[in-house]
Parts: structure tokens; sequence; C-alpha cells
């Protein structure tokens, strides 16, 4: 898919990968707008990026998400891609021995990963294909998954909600490309985002560097790369494209 | 047209064609899913050479139903 004049709705675009893949989509011509939950965020995001539409949207409220998507749509007509890239990385052990004695991962943390990289993944591709398919669009959904997905030690629901993120992505491809809608993602392997800096210390991010048979972290402008090449091939579907430099976890 | 209709929706609906008659309704029949009729209108708008519209689309639940909406677009017997 060529994304000159494309309307692209992207979530997830002040920051780290979908900061990069927001200028991506700027340089090949796309009309774009960005939903994020960060209002100066957005600020800052349309001043550097002139053209570039901003929402403020909580993806993990349906309701958000539906007005979010019906703006867009009326401002644009239709909605050609959608690429889900909204999400918040947590690290907490299932349980731990702490100084009350042993802690278990609490509920409320649980919910909010699941909420937000799951439920919003879904809440956001429903609204959006609605529109697809009331438009009868030929259009395209990238979930932004990781590596993660195949399970990783501290991460119970961040790496069960991009597993399902996974699952979503095949059953969605099954369903919507009898319509001529693509589904695919990309899973990223650690990337030196500033969300990654955040909720990893840097002895982990030392380990971490040494399982790469590359010996470093991936560079968002790399995540972003990816994407742009899954848009571009139109017969790649229901599939993760793993960007991790080797790593297996 | 309803020679053509019947065969396409007895292939799609794994249906002895003898089955498929007006009468056939997408909220009776177990197999006319929603996932199948999506299936359904790309095949027609292949078959028949046509676009249809998503009220077309909505309205399309009988057999009866489509061949009035393929007529409507000038596809006749």
């Amino acid at each position: 898919m060529n994304l000159e004049k494309k309307s692209v709705l992207l979530t997830g675009g002040v920051a780290g990968i979908g900061r990069e893949i927001a200028q991506k989509l700027m340089e090949r011509g796309a009309c774009l707008a960005v939903a994020d939950i960060n209002p100066s965020g957005l600020e800052q995001l349309a001043a550097e990026l002139p053209g570039c539409v901003t929402y403020l949207c909580d993806i993990s409220d349906p309701t958000q998400v539906d007005e979010c998507v019906e703006r867009w749509f009326e401002k644009q007509g239709h909605i050609d891609i959608l690429i889900n890239n909204a999400g918040i990385l947590f690290n907490k052990p299932l349980v731990r021995f702490g100084p009350g004695g042993v802690e278990k991962h609490d509920a409320a943390s649980w919910q909010k990963v699941i909420d937000v990289n799951l439920s919003g993944t879904f809440y956001m591709t429903s609204s959006v294909a609605a529109k697809m398919l009331q438009k009868r669009t030929r259009g395209l959904i990238v979930n932004i998954s990781s590596i993660s997905a195949a399970g990783n030690r501290g991460q119970s629901a961040y790496s069960a909600a991009k597993a399902g993120v996974n699952a979503l992505t095949a059953t969605w491809a099954k369903e919507l490309g009898v319509m001529g809608i693509r589904v695919v993602g990309i899973a990223p392997g650690y990337s030196d985002t500033p969300s990654t800096h955040k909720v990893l210390s840097e002895d982990m991010l030392r380990q971490i560097k040494s399982e790469v048979p590359l010996r470093r972290l991936g560079r968002a402008e790399e995540i972003a790369n990816g994407v742009m090449a899954v848009i571009e091939n139109d017969f790649f579907n229901g599939k993760v494209l793993a960007l991790d430099g080797g790593m297996v976890i | 047209m309803n020679d053509k209709l019947n065969t396409l929706m007895a292939d799609l609906l794994r249906m002895d064609s003898s089955q498929v008659n007006d009468e056939l309704t997408m909220a009776e029949s177990d197999v006319w899913d929603s996932l199948k009729h999506m299936e359904l209108i790309v095949t027609l708008e292949d078959e028949f050479d046509l676009e249809l519209s998503p009220e077309d689309i909505i309205n399309m639940m009988s057999v009866k139903a489509i061949r009035e909406v393929l007529e409507r677009k000038g596809i006749k017997n």
C-alpha cells in the first residue's frame, strides 16, 4: 500500500516507537491523526509535525475510542490504516519475597496492563474496522506487539496482553481478509526507547544486550521501518514480524 | 441468474442446490452466519461485477432479498 494521501490513525504516537512511526508516515505523505493520552506530548507533536491531527484519547475507554474514531472518520471520510501502537510496559513478578513476607502480583496492575494493551487494541480495531466495512475500505490494521508475547519473566500482564494481541492479529486477518482488509503485527525486541529505560535498570539492559546476537537494543527508527515495510507489502497478512536483533526469549 | 445465484449460494453454504430457494434466510440457516455473509458479499460482487452498498448488504438476509437487490441493479434472469 502506498501511503500518499492515505488516512491513518496511530495510537500512542508522541514518544518512542510511535513518534518515529508518525514521522515516517508524514514523510510518505499520509494524512495522519495521532491518538494519545498525553496532552502535552500531543501539543509538542502537533508543533513538530505540521498537518498532523491530534486527539486526546484513553484507548482503554471504549467511549473515548469511538469518539476519537468518529472524529477522524468525519474529517477524512474514510480510514485506510490503523496502527495500534499505544501501550504500557510493566514489570512485576507473579510472586516475590518482600519485607512483609511473600507478595503477590496485584490485581490492579494486571488489569491496567490488560485494559490498555489488549482491550485498547480490541476497542480501537473494532471501531475502525466498522468504518472500513461501512465504506468498503480495503484497509490495514497494524498491531504493535512484543517478543514478550512468547512469555517473559517478570512480565505476566505484559506478556499475556501481547500474546492476546498476536492471537487477535491472526483472528482478525482470517475474519477481515475476505473484505480486503489486512491485519499484521510487529513484535519489537528490547528497544532503546524512554519506556524501556523507565522500567529496566542499566544493569538489566547490559544483561539483555549480551543476549542479543547484535549486542545492542533496537532503535525506534528500525522498528518504524519495519512498520513501513509491512504497510507496503500487500501480501503480508495475519503474521507478526519479530524485530529483535536475533534475540529469542 | 436464478441458476447462477442458487449454485453460488449452494457452493458457499455447502448445501445441495436443491435446498436453496427464495425462502432460505440467514436467520434460519446454521451455516449462513455473519462471517459467511461477508464472504457471500465479496463473491456476489466478483461474480456479477457489481458493487454493493452497506444498505444493500444489511438488507440481503435471504435469497429472495439478494435476488431483489440484484434485479434492482439490472441483473435479470
